[in-house]
């Protein structure tokens, strides 16, 4: 995406503005002839708009309100984003003011390109912002001709590595551009835990509201002391970082970790590092972002670090300045190849100057991200074995209804040949499954897998035949005297999560995309006797699956499982509907 | 990952950011000022939430007295050891290990002292971390062993960090605790300039001699600081190659320490260090891994001019196969994923050969024995595969230490249980195959192979424990209703049958004498009363019924050989087709 120089520039000084507007939640600037309309958001110098009262966590973050930003969350591993706690406060304040989503509104009927953009604390306004409109927009509340875009400029952290892999597997992560200069103190502020030391915090907060450049001889002290405190912070976060992604097979880490207190929060998007002394340094893989916000202002001897701690805090209005030389001999290229890549890190470390460590830790985080990618073609090879085995189980079930004993009840007696081949390409299935889930539970494969079309529409397949034969062979082993419900305790979770893709997908509600497993369901009600609304849910589902082609025919044919039961329910629970599907 | 790296200055950087050596320190100078006892000092102490920390002290005079009198190892087989070693049991049992005689013989003194008052305070779920100086570094990692060994189920696991200890154990202990994963626990910081951690060392050691067994070796991951920094390393005989070369020229001195060796000071001055950029020149380093293995030797002082190139070269090489082997143990467990595909696959290749074997009413037993059809042989291939994977799954669960071996157990008790009930009648049908002949064969003390009679073991322990929960034995009605599908419960019964036809055969035949003519009546008689029992609970399956099973065949003989007029109530289930079909609906 190639931004243009004006829109930064412009960016920014919306960005300065909205600063000395404190009674303005937010500023609105659309100049005719252009056709871009910028929103901007002001910082807060204040430590509770920060580190929010409320919060009692070091680092004060919170679980993310996935109300308001439903696709903030790890799909299958069900695990949803931390946010820094104040600043999704601050957020919802504006967005109760229904004047930002008019005017939002307007500039999207408009079809103009929507930028939010923040400097410092107004940084993490812009970018839930950004995220709460582009929610909207799948939900299809609004439509943007082009989606909106986030420039931030001295933004702090907000959220964890969760931010990072949703956006990517919304494709969103593109439209987010963080401006950060080189010793900037505040982007790195949030790698290590004020909350401890909130009065030295307050009077650097304080000074940085006062837009001076530089630092006066009194707060010299604690300027040295919180930079320190940040940056030993920060080393022992990238570095456990870096021995994870290194693979470390030293157990003492696991043991130690369990003593210190990490930060969750992680950088996310595109990062663009000005004042680097040549052309500013891009990239958009966050381990080495992250790596990159320790060793770019890593102190070279015990000397400099007054230097470069006052430094720190000056840089943060240092901008302006900077800004021009940020488009210099940049080009965005799309060329994302290993090579490419490698190359591309080892020149931002060059334009560093890192150190030994500081290069081999940008290596690690290049080379995990193309681990994930191999590790993707790897499983794409498996493909068409996937394919192949589906097909036969498609046969199979076909063979079955001809023969009028449906899919489910055939497999339950495992009476034939046929049926016993069926169980062996069951367990095929199941290994090449299982295997994706282990990748997907460590994040070991790319961000975009889960919402790719090509694996949701496989998952959902693989579901839709196998899972009953799943249930079926839990069942017929008497599994759930044993061990309890299927649904409950049995169902492996290759299922929940592709069930979960689709359901993301579709914007379903969550649970409602239950085609594969109401056996289970039906299973259970015919040994524990038949709650009324449960039975009733039951029958409504599947008469509406059957009607969107959801379910097989095979499920009405007259000695399956699920027709037996049916008969056996009482007349008041009974709903008719289903009686002129029945056939065999 | 296709390339390597190696993170020991990442690691150092981790310990060294944090302030868990800046705690422990702290607890040990006010041990060190408090109250001035001549030996073993102990204290323990807890802030709010902080940590829980147990600190050993022994001051530098005290130690290097110790450490002369007992400067050599004692053996855990050694008479002497029974009482010191006895804590130690799980190591003990397994394998053969020696401790230093200072260290172990100053544990032992307090031994009583230490757990009576300590052992009461650290129950609780806070983290632990066990410290100490010097000897009293030796006395902390004993005593962590020991909480290791007696509390296995804490979690979180404790930490256990010592400052100039020197070394205690041998390779016997470094390597069980390796085997356990214990070595993860333990943490030694030691500073180039102090001689302590370097006694028992022989620093002609060089790069090919090093691998001399019967040394003191090192355990743990190690914490070398120098002027130049720190780093952290764990193979052991990188360790003592670096303990060797870092500072050779400081192992005088021994006597004229006053106080404390200063690791505050040096724990603050690498913390500092590690915070500003490394010096180090890896320009000309061949792969990532050697520019990590560089880096992390310049921090602590061994830098490469040109003649010791070749040194490092080499030391690089070792470091590089070390970390090749730990990875390659990795990669092993998640080829096990295909394994246990596979091994499901199989059992579902069973079954179905169990099925079509009933269909020609000959029952699986027989038909591989016989191997009449191809099929048999492709049996006898997922037999063997099958069997080889439980086997490497027992070793696996065996290998573990006693109470995180038991969970392990439990994940495959069910999956082992099926499977033996399966594929032991094979084992026990190519067996007999084998041996033939006359004599009684007994293959479940001769012929059996360990692996099985483990998985029994396994399956007869949990089942104590859930009758001491339960406390009912009659078979309940689920069982009845399975009694068709199922396996027989046990797993040996076909030996049994082995054996009862070859005793037959020697009550039949004209050449047996009177005495084994008797004998053999009376195992009959035995053998009687043991499918009596089966069948009234409901244990067997239906399948030995079939008519060309290997039981049936049995019984012809035994009717033969006992007379027209034998009656049992054996006979009255067997004969009456009625009660057969009875007892396979469950209802006998």
């Amino acid at each position: 995406m190639a931004m243009k120089e004006e829109l930064i520039k412009n960016a920014y000084s919306e960005a300065i503005t909205a600063h000395r507007s404190p009674d303005k939640p937010f500023l609105k600037k659309s100049s005719t002839g252009s056709s871009e309309v910028i929103f901007s958001f002001r910082g807060s110098w204040a430590v509770k708009d920060w580190y929010s009262d409320k919060s009692q966590r070091p680092f004060g973050e919170k679980k993310i309100n996935l109300k308001l930003f439903p696709s903030l969350r790890s799909i299958g591993n069900e695990e949803a984003a931390d946010v820094n706690q104040a600043f999704e406060e601050r957020f919802q304040l504006i967005l109760e003011n229904p004047k930002l989503k008019d005017k939002v509104q307007k500039a999207a009927k408009d079809k103009k390109q929507v930028v939010f953009t923040g400097h410092s604390s107004g940084g993490p306004i812009a970018i839930l912002a950004t995220i709460w409109f582009l929610e909207e927009h799948r939900k299809g509340n609004i439509i943007f001709s082009t989606l909106p875009l986030c420039l931030t400029f001295g933004s702090p952290l907000v959220g964890s590595h969760i931010f990072s892999h949703a956006l990517r597997r919304e494709n969103w992560s593109g439209n987010f551009i963080h401006f950060v200069s080189k010793y900037d103190l505040i982007p790195r502020v949030f790698l290590a835990s004020l909350s401890a030391n909130k009065q030295k915090f307050e009077k650097i907060l304080n000074f940085l509201s006062q837009r001076s450049k530089q630092v006066p001889l009194h707060l010299a002290q604690d300027a040295q002391d919180i930079f320190t405190e940040v940056m030993t912070n920060a080393l022992t976060l990238t570095s456990h970082v870096a021995c994870k992604l290194m693979e470390s097979t030293n157990l003492l880490l696991e043991t130690v970790t369990n003593f210190i207190e990490l930060s969750p929060y992680r950088p996310f998007g595109t990062y663009v590092f000005l004042n680097v002394g040549g052309n500013p340094v891009t990239s958009d893989n966050f381990n080495a972002v992250l790596q990159l916000l320790f060793y770019s202002c890593q102190p070279s001897s015990d000397d400099e670090v007054l230097e470069i701690a006052k430094r720190s805090l000056g840089d943060h209005h240092g901008y302006e300045s900077e800004l021009p030389n940020s488009f210099r001999g940049h080009n965005y290229s799309s060329d994302k190849s290993y090579a490419y890549e490698i190359d591309m890190l080892n020149k931002a470390a060059d334009a560093f100057g890192l150190s030994t460590s500081g290069r081999l830790c940008l290596l690690v985080a290049g080379e995990s991200e193309e681990q994930k990618k191999r590790n993707q073609e790897k499983v794409k090879s498996k493909v068409t074995d996937m394919e192949r085995a589906l097909k036969e189980i498609e046969h199979y079930k076909n063979v079955c209804e001809l023969e009028k004993v449906g899919l489910y009840d055939s497999f339950k007696l495992q009476k034939d040949q046929k049926d016993f081949k069926a169980n062996v390409k069951r367990l095929e299935l199941t290994g090449i499954w299982d295997e994706i889930i282990e990748l997907l539970k460590g994040y070991k494969l790319p961000d975009e897998f889960e919402g790719q079309r090509q694996w949701i529409d496989l998952g959902t397949q693989y579901r839709r035949l196998v899972e009953p034969l799943d249930i079926a062979n839990y069942y017929r082993h008497l599994k759930n005297e044993d061990t309890g419900p299927y649904m409950t305790k049995g169902r492996p979770r290759r299922y929940r999560y592709q069930q979960q893709w689709r359901e993301h997908e579709k914007k379903m509600e969550k649970g409602s995309s239950g085609e594969s497993c109401f056996w289970a369901d039906v299973e259970e009600l015919f040994c524990q006797g038949n709650e009324k609304d449960v039975a009733k849910k039951i029958q409504k589902q599947v008469l509406q699956w059957e009607k969107e082609g959801e379910i097989g025919n095979d499920v009405f044919l007259h000695n399956s499982t699920f027709v037996q039961w049916w008969n056996s329910l009482d007349s008041e629970i009974k709903l008719n509907d289903i009686q002129p599907l029945i056939h065999g | 990952m296709t390339k390597l790296f190696s993170s020991g200055s990442e690691l150092a950087n981790v310990v060294v950011g944090s302030d868990l050596l800046q705690q422990s320190w702290k607890a040990i100078l006010e041990l060190a000022n408090g109250n001035p006892d001549p030996s073993l000092r102990f204290g323990i102490s807890q802030e709010g939430k902080n940590p829980t920390i147990i600190t050993f002290f022994t001051s530098h005079d005290f130690a290097i007295d110790r450490l002369k009198q007992g400067p050599d190892l004692v053996s855990s087989s050694s008479s002497v050891a029974k009482d010191s070693f006895g804590l130690f049991v799980s190591l003990s049992g397994k394998t053969q290990f020696a401790i230093n005689r200072a260290a172990i013989s100053l544990f032992d003194q307090h031994r009583d002292k230490l757990l009576s008052e300590l052992k009461d305070k650290i129950n609780d779920s806070n983290r632990l971390i066990i410290t100490g100086y010097s000897l009293g570094g030796s006395v902390a990692l004993l005593f962590t062993l020991w909480l290791l060994e007696s509390v296995t189920s804490r979690k979180p696991k404790p930490l256990c960090i010592t400052f100039g200890s020197p070394l205690i154990g041998d390779t016997g202990l470094q390597k069980a605790l390796v085997q356990y994963s214990w070595n993860s626990y333990f943490l030694n910081v030691v500073s180039d300039q102090d001689p302590v951690p370097k006694l028992f060392i022989n620093p002609d050691l060089g790069t090919e001699t090093a691998h001399l067994e019967n040394g003191h070796k090192p355990f743990g991951t190690f914490l070398l600081c120098s002027g130049s920094g720190c780093s952290c390393f764990e193979d052991p005989e990188t360790v003592l190659q670096l303990l060797v070369k870092t500072a050779p020229s400081a192992n005088q001195d021994l006597n004229q320490r006053n106080g404390l060796y200063p690791y505050g000071n040096i724990v603050e001055y690498v913390k500092r260090k590690a915070l500003c950029r490394d010096n180090s020149d890896a320009e000309r380093a061949p792969s990532p891994f050697a520019a990590g293995i560089i880096t992390e030797l310049s921090a602590i002082g061994i830098t490469s001019p040109q003649d010791q190139n070749e040194e490092i070269d080499g030391l690089v090489e070792r470091m590089e196969k070390q970390e090749k082997k730990f990875l390659m143990a990795k990669n092993k467990s998640l080829i096990s994923f295909k394994k246990l595909t596979d091994a499901k696959i199989f059992m579902t290749y069973l079954e179905w050969y169990k099925k079509a074997s009933e269909d020609k009413k000959i029952g699986y037993y027989d038909c591989f024995k016989k191997k009449l059809s191809k099929t048999d042989m492709d049996v006898d291939e997922f037999c063997r595969r099958l069997t080889n994977y439980w086997v490497d799954m027992v070793e696996a669960a065996e290998k573990k230490p006693q109470k995180e071996g038991a969970s392990f157990r439990m994940r495959c008790l069910f999956g082992g249980t099926n499977y033996r009930r399966m594929v032991e009648p094979l084992h026990i049908a190519k067996y007999y195959n084998q041996k033939g002949g006359r004599q009684a064969i007994d293959y479940r003390n001769k012929g059996r192979h360990r692996h099985f009679r483990i998985l029994e073991e396994w399956l007869e322990q949990w089942q104590k424990e859930q009758k001491n929960e339960v406390g009912s034995t009659t078979p309940n009605d689920r069982k009845r209703k399975m009694v068709a599908p199922s396996l027989t419960i046990d797993s040996c019964f076909w030996a049994e049958v082995e054996e009862a036809i070859l005793s037959c055969k020697l009550l039949n035949s004209t050449e047996s004498s009177v005495e084994e003519k008797d004998s053999s009546k009376k195992d009959l008689k035995k053998f009687e009363a043991y499918v009596l029992g089966l069948l009234k609970a409901y244990s067997v399956s239906i399948e030995i019924f079939l008519e060309g099973s290997s039981f049936m065949l049995w019984w012809e003989d035994y009717k033969k050989a006992m007379g027209s007029s034998f009656t049992s109530p054996l006979t009255n289930i067997i004969e009456n087709h009625h009660k057969r079909k009875r007892y396979a609906t469950g209802d006998l």
